[in-house]
């Protein structure tokens, strides 16, 4: 390519120059000023300079500086982040707080082409309810894959409360590969939780219903209506979940809420807290309590504690029976083989967190200014010493004295609980908007259960994530807030208002507060849990590893499209296309079909240069393709309304990407042109 | 460096024994000439292998560099293939109407993996050979070097020359040839091109017969062939 061919760049290139070469002349000033002799007083005042022109606090730069990621250089860690209703999953750098990416998961996502392409569609579609699409979800808890219970960076899991769904997203490509739909229930919100080595996905339900959400009178509620337990088993080798290994357990009808698997001397445990014990089903305009007041009553529920290790011998054994199509553990067979207890904790608590080393769970008291933490080793005494009651369905609830550890003040409406590696425990208030630093207790810890600091927030945190804070080896430095409002912290945009994450700094030490660093603006649904990852520990490609892969099975797919054996070919009405996209051309680029045609198109990118992504987007077929590079996807549609339509790539791919384009011409049935086509298929063969 | 030196060395060490032998009798004479014949023999083997070995790199690269590719895009011409980011290239030349880079000195490339062994075998036999027939011998490993850079230029310029008139930058192009050595620009790519270990290792295996046979004119040993 010649200099002229690029007037209009070099240009550019000359102005950029030039304000480089300005950048230099301040830069060089800066450096003088920090090297040379006085030189400090001179950046300083530069700085101060700033600082005042902006009107910012020491404690401001301070923060600015911890956080600042300069182009170029990468974040130390990752978040991912439930997308709420967007039924999403949202990816941040930590500590820039800059959103890396939104993956498409429950919902379709235009930019990815995720719910366009032919396989993506049927992912989607594994997703739906009694056969109808779902266009939306809403996700809550994210779950990193472990091993050992630690991060191992491979796969995430999420969960869809609103129609009790869990997704696998793949890591190497940040994209999702599988949807299943719970046969046993219709919403959930103890999952996605993951047992130390992702051997299964724990999946809670929350609002009782009869199996398969059937329809029962409220009246039938202790009879028919049941909580479940399902325990998703994960195939690492395929990456899949597999609903033939996976079961569920039949538990009372309370309202399960967040659960957790134990790890360490816990593992092969798992714990899920409760509401509505007393069972309300509102009422409200027949003179009943609302449910919020009816299940408040009792000053206790019961967390659910399960043997899922045992469970899945019952379920080998042939103990389960098949309900729905899933195998299911009778709530009686789980009481006999000792799979289901329950230990009364202060009424409607929110999050079940276990502590790193496996001994303790923390459960939040959300209506209850504490937490209180539960020994596991006292839950195994209290189990073998078998002195217990059991509630009206006969689950052994074991006593509250025997198996509580301690129990921590924190404040008002504490909710979840995350650790980091210094043996503190941080626990959102959402009441008080603020988050309490607390010492882990135990054998040998002085000073434990007991508050030691506390940061407000802005505003009515909901979860919180710190650095692998769920693990067993949590890194500490940073934690972030989830705040469910953000009030004044953003620039008015309407009503809705952002969700607001704010990172804070822990790194400090317990004789040092917590400290405040940025906020940052979720404009994109209602983000729930999130987990926090070491960067390093996910190596994902940069572009597929073979041209012509196919991205939902990872591998070399047969539908790929050679460069030379582009064409279309066709069956009768049904029309096959080979395409292959390149800068800055799709082959063929000219298609004619008559009306009525099935068309299935398929297109690789031959590509191998990252970021050389090529859109493909059909006007009238509703569909906008994302086509990485190596990528080989398909889509159908029928060509039902005869016309010209200019497809095109939708991805600024290249200077001449406007130029990417072609025509496909859809004859009208029966019309004169039909010879013609079938001349140039004539041709083609 | 270290084996550019080899070849004096070799020829002090023939020289040594040589010497007394000139005019003494008849068993140190052929002593002598076994020692000087041993050596050669050696130095044509051993220019043979560094010819056969230069296989196994490559003999040219050129790298681009433009803001979009951080790391650059690597081309790699081996004595029988390219390597690197040749498609990556092939797809970004095909604005200026420039031809694909495997379709460039094909032939070279297919009978390189036959003639590059029959240049080193013809070394090697080129001791038992004499006079303008040694030398015919020789000749091809000699001028190997040489001839590859002289290919390599036509093909640049070629390529550089007979661009498609059709393609979409072609009306903003003027014809060019891309730079052998050193550094260069093509539209908003700078280049950077040098020659690598096959063709060092060539140029070594060229040297070595060719110092080798300037000795033994200079020692007059067309007798001693005799």
């Amino acid at each position: 390519m010649s200099d002229q061919a690029f007037k209009h760049l070099r240009i550019t290139r000359r102005g950029v120059v030039k304000s480089a070469a300005a950048a230099g002349a301040v830069g060089a000033v800066a450096s003088f000023s920090i090297l040379g002799p006085g030189g400090e007083t001179a950046a300083q005042s530069e700085v101060e300079r700033i600082a005042q022109e902006r009107g910012l606090t020491p404690d401001d730069v301070n923060a600015a500086l911890k956080t600042y990621v300069p182009s170029g250089k990468w974040d130390e860690y990752l978040i991912f982040a439930s997308g709420g209703h967007s039924g999403q999953v949202l990816v941040f750098g930590v500590p820039s707080m800059r959103l890396l990416k939104v993956i498409g998961v429950f919902t379709p996502e235009p930019w990815q082409g995720y719910g366009f392409s032919d396989d993506t569609k049927a992912i989607l579609a594994e997703g739906m309810l009694d056969g109808k699409p779902l266009t939306w979800a809403d996700t809550h808890h994210p779950g990193l894959s472990e091993t050992n219970g630690e991060y191992d960076g491979q796969w995430l899991f999420i969960n869809d409360k609103a129609h009790a769904r869990l997704a696998v997203i793949d890591l190497r490509d940040f994209e999702t590969k599988q949807i299943v739909k719970n046969p046993h229930i219709i919403s959930n919100h103890g999952g996605a939780f993951v047992t130390p080595n992702t051997d299964y996905i724990i999946d809670g339900s929350q609002y009782a219903v009869p199996f398969g959400w059937e329809y029962a009178p409220l009246s039938d509620f202790k009879e028919k209506y049941r909580g479940v337990m399902t325990f998703w088993k994960f195939n690492r080798d395929n990456g899949r979940i597999d609903s033939e290994q996976s079961f569920s357990i039949e538990i009372p009808p309370y309202f399960q809420d967040l659960a957790d698997a134990g790890k360490g001397p816990s593992d092969g445990w798992m714990f899920s807290n409760s509401f509505n014990t007393e069972m309300s089903t509102g009422g409200i305009m027949e003179g009943k309590p609302p449910l919020e007041a009816g299940a408040s009553l009792h000053d206790m529920d019961y967390m659910s504690v399960i043997n899922w290790r045992k469970a899945a011998e019952v379920v080998a054994n042939g103990g389960a029976e098949e309900i729905k199509g899933m195998q299911m553990i009778p709530m009686a067979t789980a009481v006999k083989e000792g799979v289901l207890f329950q230990v009364p904790e202060p009424k409607s608590p929110h999050g079940v967190d276990v502590t790193p080393d496996g001994k303790y769970i923390v459960v939040a008291g959300k209506l209850d200014p504490h937490v209180t933490i539960y020994s596991f080793e006292k839950i195994q005494n209290a189990i073998a010493a078998g002195n217990f009651e059991t509630d009206e369905f006969g689950v052994p609830i074991l006593p509250f004295d025997a198996c509580m550890e301690a129990q921590v003040e924190l404040g008002l409406g504490p909710l979840h609980t995350q650790f980091d590696n210094a043996g503190f425990a941080y626990t959102s208030l959402f009441l008080d908007s603020a988050i309490a630093r607390w010492k882990v207790g135990g054998e040998g810890v002085e000073g434990g259960w007991a508050l030691v600091d506390k940061i407000p927030v802005n505003y009515n945190v909901g979860h919180l994530t710190a650095v692998e804070g769920d693990t067993v080896s949590p890194q500490g430095k940073f934690l972030v807030g989830l705040n469910k409002w953000a009030i004044d912290r953003f620039y008015p945009v309407g009503p809705l208002h952002p969700q607001n994450f704010q990172l804070i700094d822990i790194a400090v030490g317990a004789d040092q507060p917590m400290r405040l660093l940025y906020d940052a603006p979720v404009g994109i649904g209602e983000p729930h849990y999130a987990q926090t990852i070491r960067a390093e520990k996910i190596q994902a490609w940069t572009v597929y590893p073979e041209v012509g892969w196919d991205t939902v099975n990872q591998q070399k797919s047969p539908i790929a499209v050679e460069p030379g054996k582009e064409g279309v070919v066709r069956d009768g009405n049904k029309v096959t296309i080979n395409m292959t996209s390149v800068r800055s051309h799709l082959t063929p680029d000219i298609i004619e079909l008559q009306e009525g045609d099935e068309v299935t198109w398929h297109i690789t990118n031959i590509e191998k240069a990252q970021d050389a992504t090529h859109g493909f987007a059909v006007p009238g077929a509703n569909v906008n393709l994302s086509i990485e590079p190596g990528e080989a996807t398909s889509l159908s549609f029928v060509a039902d309304r005869p016309g010209t339509y200019p497809f095109y790539c939708t991805e600024f791919c290249s200077a001449l990407h406007l130029e990417m384009m072609g025509y496909m011409l859809v004859n009208p049935a029966g019309g004169g042109e039909k010879k013609d086509d079938e001349k140039k298929d004539d041709e083609k063969d | 460096m270290a084996t550019r030196v080899q070849p004096q060395k070799a020829a002090q060490s023939i020289a040594l024994p040589a010497r007394p032998a000139v005019g003494s009798g008849r068993l140190s004479e052929l002593g002598a000439i076994t020692g000087a014949r041993m050596a050669e023999l050696a130095l044509l083997t051993i220019s043979a292998v560094l010819l056969l070995f230069s296989l196994l790199f490559p003999y040219w690269q050129i790298t681009l560099h433009a803001p979009q590719y951080p790391k650059g895009l690597l081309v790699q011409a081996y004595a029988y293939k390219l390597a690197g980011d040749v498609s990556e290239v092939d797809g970004l030349n095909h604005y200026i109407g420039m031809m694909k880079l495997d379709d460039a000195a094909t032939i070279e490339r297919q009978i390189a993996l036959v003639a590059i062994p029959i240049i080193a075998l013809l070394a090697i036999a080129s001791f038992a050979l004499r006079g303008r027939w040694r030398m015919l011998a020789r000749l091809p490993i000699i001028i190997f070097p040489v001839v590859f850079v002289l290919d390599l230029y036509a093909w640049l310029y070629y390529a550089g020359h007979a661009l498609d008139p059709h393609a979409a930058l072609s009306s903003s192009i003027k014809p060019f040839t891309p730079h052998i050595l050193g550094v260069g620009r093509i539209g908003q790519f700078s280049t950077e091109a040098l020659f690598e270990r096959g063709f060092y290792l060539a140029v070594i295996a060229a040297l070595v017969v060719l110092g080798l046979s300037i000795w033994q004119r200079g020692e007059g040993e067309g007798d001693v062939a005799r």
